[in-house]
């Protein structure tokens, strides 16, 4: 059971001196540390290109005390199909962002994870979840008929937190803290057919 | 164009405008941030661009301040005046804003700490972790029941196969009340499935740690969320080894929770979510309340202080301006005129000021146009002095020289200009012919009153009347003791005025004279002739003689009239350079060899600079001098003897030529040697009495002087001094 302090008031300097620290820290570039796409995957079925995905998150303490507090996370999954070319930046030949969610059910004392495109399941345990949630299997990302020349064409993965799905108090801290720096890489694979 | 960034800053950071527009940004930012943590769609847009907005607004507040630090200390270092005034009154300024400030600040953050705090309550909190309790344990004796009468019926289907299974699964469906039932094999995987009406294509599989607690002997029992279906009871039970070929497997059973408990359990889970969530975002929120509260802290303060600047600036913008136009005043510039600053009592101040500098230019102006006035007048007097004719000084108590004109100097022929300020006297010093001019003027001058006097003077440019005026000042300028010397030159006029008066003498003597004449030379000869040969011898001869001494004395009255008229129509002088000794000599070959015996003793000067005269006028001059000796001679002497000599004088700078010509006749006679050179004046006996005064004419028309004077040794001796001609002079030096 949480005991809440009725009067809780932090000394001012400390105050400052946090925000002074935040103020510091916010135009550093952000990194990747908790999350790490393993492998992706492409395969054509049935005229469509699916995505296989393992993703592992690692979560810090911050994150799991907000998900524990009943806190719904959203991890928003972008995946961009582009045609390289030599003399100018890549073209781009589709765009899609799969949102994932993530929360707990504190009646059932179990987490549940949803998606866009799969229903709402149960896992009893936090680990089981994240598993269900880092794992993306045949996902649908582009029609064949959509890509002329499918030789050299690169699907490019990266996820991240959704800061605006957050209670709005919590978005400056999402923002300015490290802790809650829930964003990979990009990887890239080639697409197979 | 180095300084336009500068000079764009430097505008930026001092303008009103400026002060406005971070002024509007400041409400701008205030208002988004209290807006934003209230609307939540609001808020995803905006935080990024306020946080920008702010970061913005306050680094470039801060870039003012620094510029305007930065120029407060360029000036303090300048010595400029103001600085320190200003610097007082910002650190002022500064501290009564930012004291207040954060004060406020302070107790800000502290009740919105207390506030937050007081939103949650632990009475609030216990009853919610208590119905989600409550919840559990009503759900859990429905579990504990399902669960054992589902293990039950897992002994039922323990000896099922797996293909007579789903019959029995049906039966075991329907008599529990299950919506759901499954078994699996002892691969985890559906065995069958039984879902009342609906074919169960894919039926409900639970998560892989309830099936490695069943592995390990644990029945589950829990509430779960179904997918389509909402919230569920799932039992999953070990079914009982009985066919070892079966393998371990399990049986689910998925039965529904009524739309009651349904509801009030969704009820409980939402309230205790709720609050959970907002109970841990207790913190960021304060966090982020004190984050916009900081921010505006930090805007307000460095506004404030940024407004110190401007406003100190301001107020002591017109006291530098004052300081800067009193400098300029006391440097002499008196056309500073300083910006009126507002309406206030500064302003009163710089108008006074204004004003102050607005007379003393005026009072300057005027200064300098009376003093202009009065050059002015002093050239206009020294304008009408230098081309007055007549010469003016001015002697100061002292007798010093205050005042001289052209005209002095000219008349004077030496320059004054070294004796200004100088005692009267040195003129003399200097000057040995203006010895007589200086002894009269410094004597009249010891009277103290105004006086006339007619000077004479023998200079360079020779003999020089001079009428001399003197007034004592009068007026305003009676106390100096200077006095007012005028003189003019009026030789010429002098010399004119006599010429003419003789000239109207000789004519109308001529003119009386001459007309009786002629009837008694005739009257004479008639008398001869008519007479004469009638008379006797005797008689005849009385009458011859008599009548011939009548002819003869008019034909001399004849001759005196003419000389007269002579005089009276001298032709005009004619002056050209000539050598004296040469025309000397030239007269003196006339009257070499004389039959009466003259000895001449010439002596004449070798040096001899040529004179400016009339030759034929010198030549009657000599004639008249000689005969005049000559006549004077005769019957006085046995031998006589005339000098003629010349001599280059100099008397101070003026030179001049001396012609002296002695005889040792009778001398002068002491009656007439006052007015020796007079007309009519004659110590001879039939002498016109013209000789002298027409040599005296002649000598005065060349400027020249004639004395005549007794030798000691007996005899007369005549003067003549003529100037020398002045190039002749140079070129003889």
């Amino acid at each position: 059971m949480r005991s809440i302090d009725l009067i809780q008031v932090r000394p001012l300097t400390r105050q400052i001196g946090f925000l002074a620290l935040l103020l510091f820290l916010l135009p550093m570039p952000s990194q990747a540390a908790g999350v790490i796409i393993e492998k992706a995957s492409t395969r054509l079925q049935k005229g469509v290109y699916q995505l296989n995905a393992n993703i592992n998150y690692e979560l810090s303490g911050d994150v799991l005390e907000a998900i524990n507090n009943g806190i719904e996370i959203t991890m928003l999954v972008t995946i961009k199909i582009e045609q390289p070319r030599s003399y100018i930046w890549d073209q781009l030949i589709a765009e899609k962002t799969q949102r994932y969610e993530l929360k707990y059910h504190a009646l059932s004392g179990q987490y549940l994870v949803k998606s866009d495109i799969s229903e709402q399941r149960s896992y009893l345990s936090l680990a089981s979840a994240l598993r269900a949630l880092g794992q993306i299997r045949a996902l649908p990302i582009l029609d064949q008929t959509q890509l002329q020349d499918p030789q050299d064409a690169m699907v490019r993965i990266k996820t991240e937190l959704d800061t605006n799905a957050l209670p709005a108090p919590l978005r400056p801290v999402a923002w300015l803290s490290k802790q809650w720096n829930l964003s990979s890489e990009w990887f890239s694979c080639p697409l197979r057919y | 164009m180095v300084f336009m960034p500068f000079t764009i800053l430097k505008r930026l950071t001092s303008g009103p405008i400026s002060a406005a527009v971070l002024s509007a940004l400041l409400l701008m930012s205030l208002y988004i941030m209290s807006g934003a943590t209230e609307d939540s769609a609001s808020f995803n847009k905006q935080y990024v661009l306020l946080l920008i907005t702010i970061l913005v607004g306050l680094t470039m507040l801060v870039a003012m301040i620094a510029a305007n630090v930065i120029r407060l200390y360029r000036r303090y270092k300048a010595g400029e005046p103001g600085s320190l005034l200003t610097t007082r009154l910002l650190v002022v300024f500064v501290v009564i804003a930012v004291i207040p400030v954060s004060v406020v600040y302070y107790f800000s953050v502290d009740f919105l700490h207390r506030g937050i705090d007081s939103w949650f309550d632990v009475r609030i909190e216990k009853a919610l972790d208590d119905s989600l309790e409550l919840s559990r344990s009503t759900l859990d004796s429905r579990l504990r029941d399902l669960l054992r009468s589902t293990e039950q019926l897992a002994v039922d289907v323990a000896d099922e196969s797996e293909a007579s299974a789903i019959l029995r699964l049906d039966d075991l469906r329907a008599r529990s009340g299950a919506s759901e039932m499954t078994l699996f094999d002892g691969n985890d995987i559906v065995a069958s499935s039984s879902a009342g009406d609906k074919i169960v294509i894919n039926p409900n599989r639970p998560d892989e740690a309830i099936f490695s607690d069943i592995s390990r002997g644990r029945n589950y029992a829990g509430l779960d969320t179904i997918p389509g279906v909402g919230l569920q009871i799932r039992i999953m039970v070990r079914v009982p080894l009985i066919r070892a070929d079966l393998g371990v497997r399990s049986l689910q059973a998925l039965y529904p929770v009524t739309a009651r408990q349904k509801e009030l359990a969704d009820s409980v889970q939402e309230a205790f979510s709720t609050y959970n969530e907002l109970v841990y975002l207790r913190s960021p929120l304060k966090y982020s309340f004190t984050l916009t509260l900081t921010l505006a802290l930090l805007l307000s303060i460095l506004s404030a202080v940024w407004a110190a600047f401007y406003t100190a600036r301001k107020l002591v913008a017109p006291i530098s301006d004052l300081a800067k136009g009193t400098a300029a005043v006391a440097s002499g510039d008196y056309s500073k005129r300083l910006p009126l600053p507002a309406n206030d009592e500064l302003g009163f101040l710089v108008q006074s000021f204004n004003q102050m500098t607005r007379r003393i230019e005026r009072a300057r102006n005027d200064a300098e146009l009376s003093r202009h006035q009065v050059d002015e007048q002093q050239a206009y007097q020294a304008c009408v002095l230098s081309n007055l004719s007549s010469g003016v000084i001015t002697l100061d108590a002292d007798q010093c020289l205050q005042t001289f004109n052209e005209a002095a100097s000219k008349i004077l022929s030496v320059d004054l200009e070294p004796l200004y300020g100088k005692s009267f006297k040195n003129l003399a010093t200097l000057h040995s012919s203006l010895g007589r001019f200086v002894e009269i003027v410094l004597e009249q001058l010891e009277k103290h009153e105004q006086w006339r006097e007619e000077i004479t003077l023998f200079g360079a440019s020779g003999r020089q009347i001079l009428v001399c005026r003197g007034v004592p000042m009068a007026g305003a300028l009676e106390a100096s003791g200077d006095t007012l010397i005028v003189f003019e030159d009026v030789t010429t006029l002098v010399q004119a005025q006599r010429n003419a008066a003789w000239g109207e003498v000789a004519r109308r003597l001529a003119h009386e004279i001459k007309n009786p004449l002629t009837p008694i030379q005739l009257s004479a000869e008639r008398l001869r002739h008519k007479y004469l040969k009638t008379m006797d011898k005797e008689s005849a001869e009385v009458l011859d003689r008599s009548t011939h001494t009548i002819v003869q004395q008019v034909e001399a009255m004849k001759e005196m009239v003419n000389a007269f008229s002579e005089y009276a129509r001298a032709p005009q002088i004619k002056l050209e350079a000539l050598n004296l000794n040469t025309l000397i000599d030239e007269v003196l070959d006339l009257y070499r060899g004389d039959a009466s015996g003259l000895k001449l003793n010439v002596s004449l000067d070798p040096v001899m600079p040529h004179v400016e005269a009339d030759d034929g006028r010198l030549r009657q001059l000599l004639h008249n001098v000689i005969k005049n000796a000559i006549e004077a001679m005769q019957g006085h002497t046995d031998t006589p003897e005339i000098s003629i000599r010349t001599l280059c004088m100099q008397e101070s700078k003026c030179r001049y030529v001396e012609l002296r010509i002695e005889d040792n006749g009778p001398g002068w006679s002491c009656d007439v040697q006052s007015e020796l050179f007079e007309p009519y004046v004659t110590s001879k006996q039939g002498g016109t009495g013209l000789g002298l005064a027409i040599v005296k004419k002649i000598v005065e028309e060349h400027g020249g002087m004639v004395t005549a004077e007794d030798r000691s040794e007996g005899g007369a001796s005549v003067v003549i001094r003529l100037p020398v001609l002045h190039r002749d002079g140079k070129e003889n030096n």
